[in-house]
């Protein structure tokens, strides 16, 4: 249905128009004109209707009592009347007995009604009961005419009835007339409509046709061509928009071909830069390939350079250290010696400070070199922060007593005992810092704090805050302060190479952390950093590094079998050295002067353990050792390799040779002894031990003695200071100490230096000096 | 195009078509006549003499019509009014009625046209003429209308014309050449006159009088009865001789018996009658003698149209 209404809207214009105007019109039309006769047939039946019944209804009325009187005279009368009205064909008046008694046509009076519907009215009539019915009845109808009855009636009686025929054929012409003429409208309508639809649609249609043409034209390349503006309202509002569109169409077609010019020029003028750059590219090109041979060549150079640099300092390393292993270890041992007076003792601490500094110099010195060289490296391994401190501590106190100052420690509860880190600069960091720190304070104190910034399981980051009031440092020269080599006016008294902080502040660096200086001159300073560390994975027992809090080892133990131990050393003092501390303690020592003999000596002597030194003339340390290791026995045995390396591949290379572990030069004896301890699996005697043995007892006994001669005052502050472990008044109380008390000077010197609060204590207590006063403590 | 073309055709023809077949006419009947009567009943002619019009007579004596019909086997009693008595007497003595209630002349006469007398109107105290005047005339004596006009109903009315011109002669007129007669055609019709004043004087008898006072109780302020005759005898009863006895014995006992009934009583009382008695020719042979009386010394009736 819908398709059907789309597809006839969807016809020509034309078409539309005209037969759509057309049929509608028409349709429209001929229902009205039907509608209208229809109506005005019905209306004029109806009046025609009515008339007659008003007639008859007069007409009985009228003849009512000449019926009743059976006057003929009077009927006639009656009757004679109603022949005015020219569309009656007939009336009449009728008895009950049927006869006309009156009539328009007087030859039918006296006559009786014989048809069959007039008889069949007068037995109705007849047959009716009261309440009789005054109605006038159609009786009969056609087109022709009307034939209308009416009962006379009189106090509920009939009389009679009247009948009246009334001439229709005057209403038929007039409808018929109606009909023709409507007809003949709406054919004219019909018509009209047609025609006018038909101009309309030629008109528009032709204009329409005739923009089609010109749209066609200028689809075809007619640049001139133009809609006509003139025409029906909407057309021309087409054309127009169409010339419109023309117009606009051809200015962008202009400003199109306008813009193709520019851009064929802006082409050309690209294709020749385009060439250009390709010529300075090829140019570039090749001056960059000279570069990057020239660079190349620098680049070699540089490495070259900074691989001598290396060899140097290694080089440097080991030549520098090796006689200061001879000095430091020499006078160590004549230090330890008990053949040595004591006022001597005192040239050889000289001698052994001095090789100390020396010593110090140097590794700030290569360490420098190896910073700037970039060969630095975090060595990091688990190990013990808690004894580090508190060894590092130990030695800055010593400093920072003879000084008078304090040296306090402030340690938070969740600062690690063991983690995973670079042991040997973190000492190098605090002891710079710490001793920087005491150096600069005349009077009051350094206080170390030690805080856990973060810790998430695996990472750790420390912050260490190093606070001196000291002579502080003005701002302009903080940053100078950590250039290396600088080093502050007032401080050129001062000992030290200048390279600390610089070193300091590198290794922190390194460490994941920076460090920062907060100072307020003449009040003090604070030095602080934080560190990125892991948590140590290991749990390194205190007795493996350390050996008893550095205990002197006096021997092997007693149950100890024999040792044969291989030094393989080419230098003279260094082979000494190394023999003297280990025959001491009661070890078989054998030297090899190079690699060769070491071989030979291994494959005759078999030894145990095996010191090889790495650079030897004829063979080095590194091919000695692969060398043992082929040997029968030569997996068993234990081979530590003496490096003056600095650098952590020249380490790793001695392991890879085979190596059991590394010492490097210069060494402490207690290395030495601890290294092998470990190896070999043995035990020492300690001098403490010997000497707690020895002079425990003695020094105990001295102590007692002396205290009782103290006063209670006296006693009891030392007492108290003990207890809360305040070094710095036991400190003062022993400085305090008359001098001819020595003895308790001293032993009270070494409880304190070995934090032996809890046997000061001991010793005190029963004294029994006043309970009441040292319970309150 | 096609499909437009094609509504379009179609709906015209349609309509056409429906233009075309108008109304549905009820079917023509062709008029037919016969000379004879369609049903064969038995209707009997009563004609009613008009003491009264048609209407008022109709309404007067339809109901006795009625009460006869419906006591009557093998027949049935048509009223019939008549225009004037001109137009009755002609009815009369051309033997149209079957029954008649004609005056006591035209009861006498209809003997003289195939009728007889089989009853009649009781209450002979009634019949006498009556002549009225205004009240406000001068008329005094009877010779006092010597000069003057008179209304009388119809020429051949016994009480209300004849016998009130008896009275006028008895009491020395000369209807001819003392008063002018005025026949104006019924009862009321002469009271009318008179009241009006169009004459001196009417003549009428009481029956229609009293009716008429009744309904026009204004006339009976302006007009009064000046005087009254003897009285002679009422009004009579004919029948045609061919009527079958079996019929009028019917009729004869209804209207005989009508003032034995309540219903009766109430048709009598509409014609101010008290019954209906039997009578027969013989009982009116004191009216023939009369009217050959008055026929001699007043005017010819019977001549007269």
């Amino acid at each position: 249905m819908i398709k059907t209404v789309q597809n006839i809207l969807n016809q020509s214009i034309r078409n539309q128009l005209i037969w759509g105007a057309a049929s509608v019109l028409t349709i429209i039309i001929t229902v009205f004109a039907y509608l209208t006769i229809h109506n005005h047939s019905q209306f004029l039946h109806q009046k025609a209707v009515e008339e007659s019944q008003n007639r008859s209804l007069m007409l009985a009325a009228n003849s009512q009592v000449w019926v009743m009187a059976n006057d003929y005279v009077g009927l006639e009368e009656v009757i004679t009347n109603f022949k005015v009205y020219q569309d009656l064909i007939y009336a009449a008046v009728m008895n009950l007995d049927g006869k006309v008694i009156a009539h328009t046509d007087q030859s039918r009076i006296g006559q009786y009604i014989s048809d069959e519907s007039r008889l069949n009215y007068l037995k109705q009539l007849l047959a009716q009961t009261p309440p009789l019915q005054n109605q006038a009845v159609i009786i009969s109808q056609t087109r022709d005419y009307i034939d209308l009855v009416r009962p006379i009636l009189h106090n509920n009686q009939f009389l009679g009835w009247v009948e009246l025929r009334t001439d229709q054929s005057e209403r038929q012409q007039n409808i018929a007339q109606t009909i023709r003429n409507s007809l003949i409208f709406t054919a004219l309508a019909l018509l009209i409509s047609i025609l006018i639809a038909f101009f309309l649609a030629e008109n528009l249609t032709k204009q329409l046709y005739q923009l089609i043409g010109t749209m066609r034209r200028v689809r075809n390349g007619d640049k001139n061509a133009i809609a006509d503006e003139d025409g029906v309202v909407e057309v021309s509002q087409l054309s127009q928009e169409f010339n419109l569109m023309l117009n606009s169409l051809k200015r962008n077609e202009q400003a199109l071909q306008q813009s193709q010019q520019e851009l064929r020029e802006d082409i050309q003028q690209r294709v020749k830069v385009e060439k250009e750059i390709r010529e300075l590219n090829e140019n570039l090109e090749n001056i960059v390939k000279d570069r990057t041979e020239a660079l190349q060549i620098q680049k070699e150079k540089a490495e070259a350079s900074n691989h001598a640099k290396s060899i140097f300092l290694a080089n440097m390393s080991h030549e520098l250290r090796t006689p200061l292993n001879a000095i430091l270890g020499f006078s160590t041992l004549l230090t330890q010696s008990a053949d040595i007076p004591e006022s001597e003792k005192d040239n050889l601490k000289i001698i052994n400070h001095s090789g100390e500094h020396l010593l110090q110099l140097i590794n700030d010195v290569l360490d420098m070199s190896k910073i700037e060289a970039g060969r630095a490296q975090l060595d990091n391994e688990d190990f013990d922060l808690g004894e580090l401190v508190r060894n590092t501590v130990e030695m800055m106190k010593v400093r920072a007593d003879e000084k008078g100052i304090q040296l306090l420690v402030d340690q938070n509860s969740k600062f690690p005992r063991l983690i995973h880190g670079d042991v040997a600069k973190l000492r190098q960091i605090l002891i710079n810092l710490l001793s920087n720190a005491i150096k600069f304070t005349a009077q009051g104190g350094v206080t170390l704090r030690l805080e856990t910034v973060k810790d998430d399981a695996t990472h750790l980051t420390l912050y260490f805050e190093i606070e001196d009031s000291g002579s502080g440092i003005d701002k302009v020269d903080i940053e100078r302060i950590f250039k290396p080599f600088e080093q502050l006016e007032n401080a050129a008294s001062q000992k030290g190479t200048g390279l600390g902080l610089a070193i300091t502040r590198q290794f922190v660096q390194m460490m994941g952390g920076d460090i920062q200086v907060k100072s307020t001159p003449k009040k003090g300073s604070i030095f602080c950093f934080s560190i990125q560390v892991k948590h140590a994975t290991t749990n390194i027992s205190l007795t493996q590094n350390t050996d008893q809090d550095g205990q002197l080892v006096i021997s092997l133990a007693d149950n100890e079998p024999e040792w044969r131990i291989l030094v393989v050393e080419d230098q003279l003092e260094n082979q000494l050295l190394i023999q003297k501390v280990l025959k001491q303690v009661g070890f078989q020592v054998k030297i090899a002067e190079n690699g060769q003999r070491g071989v030979e000596l291994f494959q005759s002597w078999h030894p145990h353990f095996i010191w090889m030194d790495r650079r030897m003339p004829i063979m080095d340390g590194l091919t000695a050792t692969k060398a043992i290791r082929k040997l029968p026995g030569g997996d068993k045995v234990k081979i530590v390799a003496l490096t003056a390396s600095v650098f952590k591949d020249q380490r790793q290379e001695v392991m890879d040779a085979g190596s059991d572990d590394f010492v490097r030069k210069p060494y402490r004896p207690d290395e030495l002894y601890d290294c092998m301890a470990r190896h070999l699996n043995l035990h020492y005697r300690y001098a403490k031990d010997f000497i707690s043995e020895q002079n425990e007892s003695d020094s105990f006994n001295l102590t007692l003695e002396a205290l009782e001669k103290l006063s209670d005052k006296s006693v009891n502050q030392i007492y108290r200071a003990a207890l809360i472990g305040d070094i710095q008044t036991l400190n003062d109380i022993i400085q305090s100490l008359p001098e001819s008390q020595a003895s308790l000077i001293s032993g009270l010197r070494k409880l304190v230096d070995g934090y032996r609060f809890d046997l000061i204590m001991a010793l005190i207590k029963p004294l029994g000096k006043d309970e009441t006063e040292l319970n309150i403590l | 195009m096609g499909i437009i073309r094609k509504l379009f055709l179609t709906s015209f023809v349609l309509i056409f078509t429906l233009l075309m077949g108008c109304n549905d006419p009820t079917p023509a009947s062709k008029l037919e006549y016969s000379d004879q009567p369609p049903f064969q009943e038995n209707i009997y002619l009563f004609g009613v003499h008009p003491l009264h019009n048609p209407k008022r007579l109709f309404e007067v004596y339809q109901p006795m019509i009625d009460f006869i019909n419906a006591r009557l086997q093998g027949g049935k009693l048509r009223l019939e009014a008549s225009r004037n008595y001109a137009a009755f007497d002609k009815k009369l003595f051309d033997g149209y009625f079957d029954f008649a209630l004609p005056n006591p002349y035209q009861t006498v006469t209809s003997l003289q046209h195939g009728y007889r007398v089989f009853g009649k109107m009781a209450d002979d105290e009634n019949f006498r003429g009556i002549i009225l005047i205004r009240k406000d005339s001068e008329i005094e004596t009877v010779s006092d209308l010597k000069g003057k006009s008179v209304s009388y109903p119809a020429p051949t009315a016994l009480a209300a014309t004849i016998m009130p011109q008896w009275f006028l002669v008895q009491n020395g007129l000369n209807i001819d050449d003392d008063i002018t007669n005025h026949y104006v055609g019924s009862q009321e019709s002469s009271i009318m006159n008179v009241y009006l004043g169009n004459t001196d004087a009417a003549s009428t008898w009481p029956p229609p009088w009293l009716a008429f006072i009744k309904e026009r109780p204004e006339v009976a302020e302006q007009v009064i009865v000046k005087w009254q005759t003897p009285p002679l005898l009422n009004n009579g009863l004919v029948v045609k001789e061919s009527v079958p006895k079996a019929i009028l014995d019917q009729v004869s006992q209804s209207i005989f018996n009508l003032h034995h009934s309540a219903e009766g009583q109430q048709i009598l009382a509409a014609m101010e009658l008290s019954q209906y008695e039997p009578a027969t020719n013989e009982t009116y042979s004191r009216v023939e003698k009369f009217l050959i009386e008055f026929e001699k010394r007043v005017r010819s009736i019977r001549l007269q149209p």
